[in-house]
Parts: C-alpha cells; structure tokens; sequence
C-alpha cells in the first residue's frame, strides 16, 4: 500500500518551567488510504503530541522536529501552498474528544459547517448547505434542516460529536485523524460512533489515525496499531498481531491490565504494572519503561533500544522482547 | 413525635424503596422551572459484606442514588433504610460513621492545601476515636493497607499521582471502618495500568475487612468483574438487577443487551457491534410514556408506547420489560 501520511523522526519538545519536556522522541508512523492506524498509549505517553503536530495544531510552548513528512506522495513544506495549513480542514480533518469545546458555541451549527466548506471551496451558499444537510443525514442526524438552525449546546454529546464528524467530512478529506473521539461518550454511543467511522472510511476511502487509550478500542476498528509509551513507539504492527501476541512487556502489562470476561474470572488480581511513567523533562537515558519492566536486564539502563522487527510484519522496540511461545493469558 | 423504627440486623444494611427524586430546574432565561426526573420508584439493597453494581449511561441518574444513599440528599418519595431505619431520622454523623464515600475524581476530591496524614486522619477527629499519637498510628497502618509507603504522610497531594491520590481517597474513607463505601466510578479518571491496581486493592480490602460496596460504573467488564450482584438503571429506572453472571450472560431487557454488546474486550476480531438500538434520546425533563426505553427500542410495540412495563420477576431477576421471558 502506498503511504498516503509519512513521518519520519518526529520529535516534540515543550517548554516548561522545569526544563525542556521531550514529549515525543523520534517517532515514524505511515498510514495508507482506506487504512486505520491507531495510536495507543496511556496519559503522558505523547499520542496526542503526535497527533496535533501531524495537523500542525501544536500549543506555542511546543516545537517540532521532522526528518521527512509527506502526503499524498508529496513533500510537506512547513508553510505556503501544500503546508498542513493550507491542507487542514480540505485534505486531511481532525476529530476532537470533546466536541462541546471544538464548537464553535456562539454558532448555528449550520454556519460552522458553511463555513469549513466555503473556506476551501469557492461554492455558493446553497452547495454548503446542501452538503452539510446531506453529510448530517449520513452520520445518522434525522431533522437535518431543522438542526442546522440550532447551537451546539442544545444537542447532546453523541448528536455533538456527530456534527463534529460531518464537518471533518465537508470537504472529503483523504485523512481523518481522531483524537479520543469516543471517550466522553456513553458506552453504547461509543459503539454507535466508532461503527459510523469505519462505515465512512469505507465509502470515502479515508486513511484514519485513531487515538486512544482503549485496547478494545484498538482491536475492534484498527488494521495496525503503534503502542506509545513515554514519548516513544514500543511496539507497531497489525493490530490482531500486536494485541494478539504482544513482544513488548509494556503491551502486555496494558492487555493483562484489562478485566476481560473469559481470560479473567470475576474477583481475580489483575495485572499491573508497578511504578509510574518517568519523568520526560531533561533527557532519558536507556529505556524509559526498564524502571516497571518484569523482563529488564542490565542492558535497558544503557541500551535506548530502536523498533526492529519480529514476526516479519511486527517491530518491537526491547532488548529482551516477550519469548514468541509465552503464555498469554497468565 | 413519630416513634423512631428500630435498626433490623436482619434487613440489608443499606435499602432504598421506590425511591424518586424530583429536582425543579429552570429551563431557560424567563424562569420556566420544570421537573427533572432523576429517579422514578427504584428499589435497591446492598446487603452486608456484598458488592453490588450500578451501571447505566449519563443522566439515569446513578450519581442521584449514589447520593442518596450517602443520605446527602433526601428522596422527593419512598425511602433509604440504614438496617430497616430510615438514613433521614438518623444523625448525619451515625450515617457517616457507617457509610463512606469514594469519588471519581482524587484531583478534586481531597483538599490541595492538607498533607495526606491530615487528611486521613480528618475522619477520626471528627468522629473523636482516639488520640493524636493512636490516630498517627492508625493513619500508617491505612497507609499500608492501601499501598502506600509511609513518607506519603507528609505530602501534599499535588505530589502524588492519580493513582496514589485515589489511594488515599480510599484510605481516608476506610479511615473510621464503615460498612459501605459508595464508589462512584472510582477508576474512570485513571489510566488502565493503574485502574488495575485500584481494582485490585478494592477486590483486597473486601476479602480483608468484609466491607460492601455499591460499585458505580459505566464500564460494564469492569462491573462484571468486580460485583456480585448488578442494577441497570436507564433514565430514573432499574430495567434490570440480579446477579451480575446472569444478568451480563443472558440479559433479559433489551437494553442491558445493548449496553452488553457495546463492551468492546481486547479480546474479540468480530468488529464492531451492529447495536440494536435507536438514536433517540429521551429527555428527563418530559420522560416517555408508557416503557422510557421505547423510543430506542427496536423492539417496541404499541403496548410499550402506552403502558408502563411493571418490574417482574425473570428468570430469577427483577426485569422491567413486557416482552422479557
């Protein structure tokens, strides 16, 4: 597949009173079209850094670091034609976890959606709305006419977050990136939401980088999947490998940490893993996860190790990755 | 004066009966107050020693009963029972020494200007056990008991992390040995490695100390794995309570079905689940006629639009659907 979004050696530094705060450290990720990527990892570990660099939407304390960045086979320039500037809201879209503050609340949702659409197309007002009444029908919105009239705040979460996924769809972008787009939902609503995107990726052949922290999540929607921890991809490859038969003892701590009806009886411990995330503000010297580690041996204190592959289509980064044979479950 | 009921060891410690609880809210700029109908005639008990799950989405109001049998809140009608007595006739105090909460969020729910020690050791001041020296004592031990090592007394909780702030959350509520702890979701403000060991230190303090809990979630395989009995509650009413096994592997309500097939496990390649269930939304201010379910119900008759579905016994549950068999 070709790629349709690459990265390369993506690195993020913000600007914090303490220090320097590395909060993504060389990342690479691709995404093809028609494809769903998702990131994971838990608060802290730099997925949503990644994503806002990708739509150049970083806060101003924060500086970026690229190697090679491309889309739809093209070199990205950081500003001017064919910059994510020009290309954000047209060509690629993104999708918010709290559609109350991404809402514009002194809007009609119908002029929002109006405006995305106008702002990168040169279309009478009639087109837009047509558009955005048939776009509102399509996530799922009855009374699509009526709605374009009312505020966000007069709509419920679920109803929100729809409009939020119509307006990413306005101008049919190639690449959706989605931020947590389920997470303030209720759990059937969850279900409803992610089922609506995989739908439209299939109808519109998007590429699609989810974020979340929610394995389950992960297996149900992504074809690959990049596990993030402290700033860092642990563990990349197609999601029915990596959370099937996980290499990176972080992966696994995340998977056994999950109450799973038939893995776990009712009442059982859970896994855990001991410790917290350390800290990214000044440098981080060997592995950043050795000091939780089961499998740590003295090399993680000085070996900061790189994503090399295994299982021919999985990368790891560990010195002493998961034995392929292990048992899951335990 | 009315005479006081006698406390019943025999009854479940903690009982609410067709308890609803109405709230006038304003509606708009001009002042229109209209009722919000939090919860309509809901039965629950929590017996001694038991785990019992409350799970349901936003606004079914699991937050107005968790208050409500903390006795924070008196019910708009019928009545929350503390062994057969009444919570509203029993000194706020007695209630607090015997029922204790857990709040979802440890950032908002201890006081950023105290050190852990103080507290922890609120509770018991206030309740006078001991002395300084006993309860300095008593604070280490429930240090310990939760995991946490002893040097945490003298911090604040700006430095600790989330999963070390709902430790001592649950330490200062274990603090003067309730008998219920009301965890309102608990581990949803946590990330899922240290939801895990939250997790397990409840499943621990109920084996060590025996104490119940009602176990508010909205993450059903959470539920299912830590409660012993479960109550689905959809829009001001339990739909569906019995004991959670049964109920997560054979729902009798169409919505505990639905709620069931949105559970997205780790585990399973079959994609995402085909819900059935309507996008509808019913409003709490103007709730449904007949089922409150029915507007989202692919199931729904004309039976379901007009009468309201009395709560019968299913299959060895309480279940409140017309169809349910």
């Amino acid at each position: 597949m070709t790629d349709l979004l690459s990265i390369s050696d993506l690195s993020v530094t913000v600007r914090t009173p303490a220090g320097p705060l590395h909060a993504v450290r060389g990342v690479d990720l691709a995404v093809g079209r028609g494809e769903t990527l998702c990131l994971v990892g838990e608060s802290g570990c730099g997925k949503s850094m990644t994503a806002l660099s990708l739509m150049d939407l970083l806060p101003g304390t924060a500086r970026r670091s690229v190697g090679r960045f491309t889309f739809a086979g093209r070199d990205v320039p950081a500003r001017g034609h064919g910059s994510i500037a020009a290309l954000r809201g047209d060509r690629l879209a993104m999708i918010f976890q709290e559609p109350m503050t991404a809402l514009n609340p002194t809007f009609r949702i119908g002029d929002q959606l109006i405006a995305v659409y106008r702002t990168h197309r040169r279309a009478p007002v009639a087109e837009a709305r047509d558009r955005a009444v048939a776009l509102l029908e399509r996530v799922g919105i009855s009374n699509a006419a009526i709605r374009l009239r009312q505020y966000p705040h007069e709509m419920s979460g679920g109803l929100r977050q729809r409009v939020m996924i119509a307006m990413a769809l306005m101008c049919q972008p190639d690449l959706i990136i989605a931020d947590e787009p389920t997470t303030a939902l209720d759990v059937t609503i969850q279900a409803q939401i992610l089922k609506l995107l995989k739908d439209l990726q299939a109808d519109f052949g998007m590429g699609l980088v989810l974020i979340t922290h929610d394995l389950g999540v992960v297996s149900r929607i992504a074809d690959r999947v990049a596990v993030m921890y402290a700033g860092r991809v642990v563990e990349a490859g197609p999601a029915a490998t990596v959370l099937g038969r996980p290499r990176h003892p972080y992966t696994q701590g995340l998977l056994d940490a999950v109450p799973r009806p038939g893995v776990h009886r009712p009442g059982e411990r859970l896994g855990t893993i001991p410790g917290t995330v350390p800290s990214l503000i000044g440098g981080v010297t060997g592995c950043a996860f050795r000091d939780r580690c089961r499998r740590s041996v003295p090399a993680c204190a000085t070996t900061d190790p790189a994503l090399a592959a295994v299982d021919g289509s999985a990368a790891v980064a560990c010195v002493n990755p998961v034995p392929a044979d292990a048992e899951r479950a335990a | 004066m009315t005479a006081i009921p006698q406390t019943d060891r025999t009854a479940p410690l903690v009982e609410a009966t067709a308890v609803t609880r109405h709230y006038r809210v304003s509606t708009g700029a001009f002042g229109h107050k209209a009722t919000l109908h939090a919860l309509s005639g809901v039965d629950l008990s929590i017996p001694r020693g038991a785990v019992v799950g409350l799970v349901g989405e936003s606004g079914s109001g699991k937050s107005t009963l968790s208050r409500l049998l903390l006795g924070l809140e008196t019910p708009t009608a019928g009545r929350v029972t503390l062994e057969g007595r009444p919570i509203a006739e029993i000194p706020r105090k007695q209630v607090a020494r015997r029922i204790q909460p857990v709040f979802q969020d440890p950032y908002s729910s201890l006081n950023p200007s105290w050190r852990v020690a103080d507290l922890i050791g609120l509770p018991l001041a206030v309740h006078g056990i001991g002395d300084g020296p006993s309860r300095a004592r008593r604070v280490r031990e429930l240090l310990d008991l939760v995991g946490l090592p002893g040097r945490v007394a003298d911090a604040y909780p700006a430095a600790l992390s989330g999963g070390q702030r709902q430790r001592v959350a649950i330490a200062r509520a274990l603090a003067i040995e309730p008998e219920v702890l009301i965890c309102d979701e608990p581990t949803s403000a946590l990330d899922v490695s240290v939801q895990a060991q939250i997790l397990n230190l409840l499943l621990d303090l109920r084996r060590e100390t025996g104490v119940a809990m009602l176990f508010i979630s909205h993450d059903l395989a959470v539920v299912e794995h830590m409660t012993d009995r479960v109550a689905v509650l959809y829009l001001g009413r339990v739909v569906e309570q019995g004991a959670t096994a049964e109920v997560f592997n054979a729902p009798k309500h169409p919505y505990t079905a639905a709620l069931k097939a949105s559970v997205l496990t780790p585990d399973d390649a079959a994609g995402l689940p085909d819900l059935a269930l309507g996008t509808v939304f019913p409003n709490p201010l103007d709730p449904p006629a007949g089922c409150r379910f029915h507007p989202r119900c692919l199931r729904a008759t004309d039976r379901c639009r007009t009468e309201a579905p009395a709560t019968r016994d299913v299959a060895g549950r309480r279940v409140e659907c017309h169809w349910a068999e």
